[in-house]
């Protein structure tokens, strides 16, 4: 369409600017993260790579006093890992379930149990910190997998997600299904669930990243080192950072926000399409 | 005073294709021209690029001897119809009608009249104060023509106004557009790949196809005189017969796939390969049998007016469709004899598709 | 409802006790401790409680403490849900225009919804450390005397930015998603009737991107009340003097660093009612604006 040129040449400039706007930040703490710390401490932050990043990263990754603790980089994605895709799994088939029990069945107990799961949108996790630590060190899941994950999942989005999608399938294919002799389970196995192909994959891209990026639950329920996942691990370096009068541990510093940035970028990017849909679906 | 010229205008896509090739145009004042075509022929690029939406990628637009080629769309003093309406939703149909003016620093007192008196002429006075989505599809295409008018353009674009409107409206919202047009004498472009539309609305047409005009003339002229095998097909409902056919050696007749034989009534090299074409109301029904051409009954329509007889003709049975005027009975299979005078029957090259 | 249902399985019930469960464990149980130690008094070892009724809850709103937190988080959400919406409004505008590289462009623009809060939050604060920050020397330079450390207001300026930064791809997204929902003839017609892009954008584009802004508006203070834990975790931790905690982190802080269970209590009850009408305000609001 029509458009003039200084019209076309200001929108690439507005676009550039706002572009290096966002890449910046992280560009500098990926460029930093190569140098030595002394080198940063009297040079400040860089903008172009030094050359330790095999010795920096590789500190961090295999080493674990360089962060501090009893555990390297390396365990701590390990966890970041199994946090997200736990996360995400146990997040889409719950809350497909669940929509399922909704949307297509007519039950007593439907309406009640349908406010309840909203109620869980009036409050995120945030507002009940505390009594959910207590919660969960009652049952003996302090510093487990199982309690990093579960509690995460008491929340109504992906519900709401599948709900919607649930509403928009056509009425005729379950008349069809009936007419085939299929029941609830067959026809939710055997045609709801290929149908939400990629809904499922959409859905599961965003909580993946959602788990990846969990931030206030890890830090209270896990006191134990060996449990630190990446974004975790961020916060003590940054704790004892300036420790010990010497010269703050900078790159290594940078060196794990890269780490822990690089996974649910990438997994963002690469899926664009996939992550969009998923989004703008859910937030509706 | 207001004219529309195209110079070779072309137009080739960023991934390569070519949508224009060279098209030449001169459209005079007060001129209701239509570009008729298939999908994808280019009628519409070139209204956009008549209208300044999309770039010209060679040679010139000219409105009324200004080059507008680097002119902005708001700046070129046209006004558009688009298929669907694209009237701005959240304002009322007044807002609507008076937005190009309000913006072109036009006073209060004078968007009213012309507002106003537009919604006389479209008859949509009571109509102003709501919001397209309360209108239906004809209200707001005349909306957004009354969008048009008030702005007393040099030139009209359409772009197939009437393709969403259901088949009686479509009828009815023609002769109103083709009144409309003759009331206020602006130049107008109008596309449409329907060709009943085409040939009833036009003053002059332009049949496109594949990026190139085929021919320009007036409805009749390109109806008696098509200027190739494409146009020939494309004006006119049922379609012309096509039949192939070889001229004889004394130049004098062109055998056709059974032996038939027309006769010619201009000189073309003997045994030259040919399609021969004949309207469907340009055959007549010889009873005795003396006809040219022999076919067989396939199907017959009765439209009540007029009757439609499908038939098929030769050893490779081709399509021969006869149009007679009032109710007609034939068994299917009965072989009727066809005949056809020379001054009504149409030659193409059989490569080029040229008219002969 | 859809039309067609299933009746009389044992199915659902299956179905949908998974997330019931989970959401009696791990939800309606700690929200109803929530409300229950909101009206209790601990003495200081923790070893016996008193029930107060409402008198945490007079504490808490007559600390000046809290009130600054609450006036903090009340300017600091609008403020970046603004800014963030204004500046990703104009980028999605122009990404929307461009042809060429828009892919790309678009790409470079969304991925800051990956980003962990107290990842943009160190990153912050890297750039403003007074040892070797850039944009730490570039405030100095122009003479502002920068001081996020000590001065509140340098630190509030600091944790907005932070917090606009990591929410621009989100409101990007959706902008982009909005812009391409407008038909395409409408934005041409525009064109033929308005020359100027700036004209067009405040009476065709804006107007019709409403329920999106709307909707982005409800979102972006909900982001800013409850995901900057994070960020602030990993920069100003509240400094100075508390000026830059969220009533969230104030939570935290009380709560668990200062084990004030029932003050703590009381503000999540606080906090609960607040978002309870910020999310009724949304489905109400936006169910009804939606669409056209």
């Amino acid at each position: 369409m029509y458009q003039s040129k200084w019209r076309t040449i200001t929108n690439h400039l507005i676009l550039i600017i706002g572009s290096l706007f966002m890449i910046l930040p992280v560009w500098i703490a990926l460029v930093s993260s190569t140098h030595t710390r002394e080198y940063l401490f009297q040079h400040g932050l860089q903008f172009w790579f030094g050359g330790h990043f095999i010795e920096n990263y590789g500190a961090i990754l295999f080493d674990s006093a360089a962060t501090k603790g009893r555990v390297t980089a390396l365990e701590m994605l390990f966890n970041s890992m199994v946090l997200g895709l736990g996360f995400a799994i146990g997040k889409v088939i719950i809350s497909m379930m669940a929509a399922y029990a909704i949307v297509y069945f007519r039950f007593r107990l439907a309406v009640p149990l349908f406010w309840v799961i909203f109620a869980t949108l009036l409050l995120p996790l945030e507002v009940r910190i505390v009594p959910s630590y207590e919660v969960v060190t009652n049952l003996g899941l302090l510093n487990t997998y199982t309690g990093l994950i579960l509690p995460l999942i008491a929340s109504a989005t992906g519900t709401f997600f599948f709900r919607q999608f649930y509403r928009s399938v056509p009425d005729e294919l379950l008349e069809a299904a009936r007419l085939d002799g299929a029941g609830p389970l067959r026809f939710f196995i055997d045609i709801l669930v290929p149908l939400s192909v990629t809904m499922i994959a959409a859905i599961f891209i965003i909580m993946f990243v959602v788990g990846w990026n969990q931030y206030l639950w890890p830090l209270l329920m896990t006191t134990d080192d060996q449990l630190y996942t990446i974004v975790i691990g961020i916060k003590q370096v940054y704790n004892s950072l300036y420790e010990g009068g010497q010269i703050p541990q900078f790159p290594k510093a940078f060196a794990l926000t890269i780490m822990a940035t690089i996974p649910p970028v990438l997994v963002v990017v690469i899926f664009q399409r996939m992550f969009v849909k998923g989004l703008v679906e859910t937030e509706k | 005073m207001a004219t529309v010229t195209l110079n070779r205008a072309e137009k080739t896509y960023a991934n390569g294709f070519k949508a224009l090739h060279g098209i030449d145009l001169e459209i005079g004042d007060g001129e209701f021209t239509v570009l008729v075509g298939p999908s994808g022929c280019g009628k519409s690029t070139l209204l956009r690029m008549i209208a300044g939406l999309e770039g010209i990628s060679s040679g010139e637009i000219k409105i009324d001897d200004r080059v507008v080629n680097n002119v902005a769309p708001a700046d070129r003093d046209i006004a558009m119809v688009f298929q669907n309406y694209a009237l701005y939703p959240h304002m009322t149909n007044y807002a609507n009608m008076a937005y190009g003016l309000k913006n072109r620093g036009y006073s209060k007192v004078e968007i009213d009249t012309r507002v106003r008196d537009a919604a006389k002429i479209l008859q949509l006075d009571d109509y102003l104060e709501r919001k397209p989505q309360q209108l239906s599809g004809g209200q707001r295409q005349r909306v957004a023509m009354g969008r048009a008018i008030v702005r007393e353009p040099k030139v009209f674009l359409f772009d197939e106004p009437l393709s969403n409107l259901d088949a009686k409206l479509r009828v009815d919202m023609r002769l109103e557009i083709k009144n409309l047009q003759q009331r206020l004498g602006i130049t107008s472009v109008y596309v449409t790949h329907d060709q009943v539309e085409a040939m009833t609305l036009a003053d002059r047409l332009i049949v496109m196809n594949a990026g190139i005009a085929e021919q320009i003339g007036t409805p009749i002229e390109i109806y008696e005189k098509p200027a190739s095998l494409f146009v020939a097909s494309f004006i006119g409902s049922p379609s012309m017969n096509f039949l192939d056919g070889k001229v004889a050696d004394d130049k004098s007749y062109v055998v056709l796939g059974d032996g038939s034989k027309i006769d010619l009534d201009h000189v073309i090299d003997a045994g030259r390969d040919l399609v021969v074409g004949v309207r469907p109301e340009h055959f007549t029904l010889k009873a005795d049998g003396s006809g040219a051409l022999k076919a067989r009954v396939r199907m017959i329509e009765s439209l009540g007016a007029e009757t439609l007889i499908y038939l098929e003709f030769g050893k490779k049975n081709e399509n021969v469709t006869l149009r007679m005027q009032g109710t007609h009975q034939f068994d299917k299979g009965q072989e009727l004899s066809l005949a056809t005078s020379a001054n009504l029957v149409h030659l193409f090259d059989k490569d080029s598709g040229k008219r002969l | 409802m859809k039309r067609v249902q299933f009746g009389h399985s044992p199915v659902p019930y299956f179905f949908i006790a998974p997330q019931i469960l989970i959401i009696a464990i791990f939800f309606l149980w700690p929200a109803a401790q929530a409300v229950y130690q909101s009206f209790l008094l601990e003495d200081a070892f923790g070893l016996s409680s008193q029930f107060v009724w409402f008198r945490n809850f007079e504490d808490v709103l007559a600390s000046g403490a809290w009130l600054q937190s609450a006036i903090f988080t009340a300017v600091f959400s609008f403020l970046v849900a603004f800014i963030s919406i204004a500046i990703s409004l104009f980028l999605a505008v122009r990404a929307d225009e461009v042809i060429r590289g828009a892919k790309s462009y678009k790409t470079l623009l969304m991925w800051g919804y990956a980003v962990a809060p107290p990842v943009a939050g160190l990153l912050g604060n890297m750039l403003f450390n007074p040892l070797m920050g850039d944009l730490y020397k570039l405030f100095n330079s122009f003479g502002f005397e920068f001081n996020h450390i000590q001065n509140a207001g340098d630190a509030a300026f600091v944790v907005t930015l932070i917090a606009v930064w990591k929410q621009v791809s989100v409101n990007f997204i959706f902008f982009l998603s909005g812009l391409q929902g407008i038909p395409k003839s409408v934005t041409e017609a525009a064109t033929l009737d308005c020359k100027s892009a700036e004209r067009r954008f405040w009476t065709i584009t804006f107007p019709l991107l409403a329920p999106t802004t709307f909707f982005l508006m409800v979102i972006n203070l909900t982001y800013a009340f409850f995901e900057t834990f994070g960020i602030i975790d990993v920069s100003t931790k509240g400094s100075p003097g508390g000026s830059t905690a969220t009533l969230v982190y104030k939570v935290y802080v009380d709560g668990f660093l200062g084990a004030d269970m029932g003050g703590s209590s009381a503000q999540s009850v606080l906090l609960m009612i607040m978002v309870s009408v910020l999310t009724v305000f949304q489905f109400r609001f936006i169910e009804r604006k939606v669409h056209y």
